[in-house]
């Protein structure tokens, strides 16, 4: 099948988000469940998770940048809708990652007690609310309304777009998902088998859950975002 | 960038200098004759195209640009020329430089790649006004209309300084607690005690 460039480069976006789901939203995912950690081995819970994502966290951002870079120049209209709607939620998000960064990095570098706890505090919590704003800024695309918006005009809707049922589903489905594989990859980084057999009963967890998120964020699809719930319904 | 307002065959490379952009001069700079045409085009006659071929509403702000270009290039050279110094000395007397001058030159300029990057980012970021994107849009037709901006300027300054403190704070406790020379020295002489 032939494509046009424009396709071709919608398939490199996609690509690339979709490899950033992976290896960055795994970050995230082990950032909740460092903020779950519990039970006898929360500490080891804790230390596996600094040391799992410690070298490799910084460099998964380059996905999103691509992401982003392509929008700009491949679809500026575009660009401008997401951009100028949604500004809130992506500048939240940006608050987010960079919080998050900060505070895993000072973290280690702080001497007294009070101190560490307090960033792990700010890290974990990053952690899990700038993937919720992910998948509303994505559910919010999906559904349309941004470009609706910026079409018709007149002021810009700064929570009209993304404050609604069907992108905040797919929020926390983005967080579920993230928080699935990063329980997974977990199992099989922890250095022993008790702390994997944490892992492996939270990624079965996260895994019921995400079933049951998948099944409301296809049916707020149908009346939402049909555009998506028709390319699903159709797929083989 | 180089203050050049006039079109001129064998224009000179200013060093320095204030861009006066009324009278269409730039004052008080060092001139390397020929040096421009010579950077620009690697012959000494070459034709220059000065500021006066564009509408002054397509200009850059002349001054701001000019003097962020001598700040980089000038931070560049004090870096350069201190690392020939230690190079020179260390090659003199076989062993790392460490005299008093030297260090305190080293501490100086240390901070000069900083100040060098801003520079730098001003220039690009000042020289390509009025245009967002070059020949094809203007900055003025590029200004997001999202409402309340002032709140996403204040929000992220603040928690730039509040980083900017705690990074502060939290290098100065590292440097606190590091050894001082004496203690080393006596580690050293424990023999690995403890």
């Amino acid at each position: 099948m032939p494509m046009t460039a424009a396709e071709a480069v919608a398939a490199v976006m996609l690509v690339a988000l979709v490899v950033y789901a992976l290896f960055g939203g795994a970050d995230y995912g082990a950032g909740m469940w460092d903020l779950l950690a519990r039970g006898p081995r929360a500490a080891a819970q804790r230390e596996l998770i600094a040391q799992a994502i410690g070298p490799v966290w910084e460099a998964n951002y380059v996905w999103l940048i691509i992401v982003i870079v392509l929008l700009f120049t491949g679809f500026p209209a575009a660009f401008a809708a997401v951009m100028t709607t949604l500004h809130v939620p992506l500048s939240l998000m940006l608050i987010g990652v960079v919080l998050r960064g900060s505070a895993f990095t000072f973290r280690s570098y702080d001497n007294s007690e009070v101190g560490r706890r307090r960033w792990n505090r700010v890290f974990s919590i990053s952690s899990v609310v700038t993937p919720i704003l992910l998948g509303a800024v994505i559910g919010a695309i999906a559904t349309g309304e941004p470009g609706r918006a910026a079409a018709a005009g007149g002021p810009v809707p700064l929570l009209a777009t993304w404050l609604g049922p069907f992108p905040l589903a797919v929020g926390l489905f983005a967080l579920n998902t993230f928080a699935f594989v990063a329980a997974v990859y977990l199992t099989l980084e922890a250095p022993d088998p008790a702390l994997s057999e944490d892992f492996r009963a939270r990624a079965l967890a996260a895994a019921v859950t995400l079933g049951g998120l998948a099944w409301v964020v296809y049916h707020l699809s149908r009346t939402e975002a049909p555009l998506v719930s028709h390319g699903l319904a159709a797929s083989p | 960038m180089e203050g050049q307002f006039r079109t001129q065959r064998g224009a000179p490379l200013r060093i320095g200098g204030l861009p006066d952009t009324k009278a269409g001069v730039t004052h008080y700079a060092l001139e390397i004759p020929k040096g421009l045409s010579i950077l620009a085009y690697n012959r000494p006659d070459a034709e220059v195209l000065g500021l006066e071929a564009f509408p002054a509403s397509d200009r850059p702000p002349v001054p701001v640009v000019h003097v962020a270009f001598q700040v980089m290039v000038g931070c560049g050279m004090a870096m350069a020329a201190v690392a020939l110094w230690g190079a020179v000395v260390a090659w003199r007397t076989r062993k790392l430089p460490d005299s008093k001058a030297f260090l305190l030159a080293l501490t100086i300029v240390s901070q000069l790649g900083m100040v060098a990057i801003v520079a730098g980012w001003t220039v690009t970021e000042v020289g390509r006004q009025p245009c967002i994107v070059k020949g094809v849009m203007r900055t003025a037709e590029a200004v997001t209309p999202v409402p309340g901006l002032w709140i996403s300027l204040v929000a992220y300054s603040t928690l730039y300084l509040l980083l900017g403190v705690v990074t502060a704070t939290l290098l100065g406790s590292l440097f606190r607690a590091s050894p001082r020379p004496g203690e080393i020295v006596a580690d050293a002489a424990g023999g690995g005690a403890h």
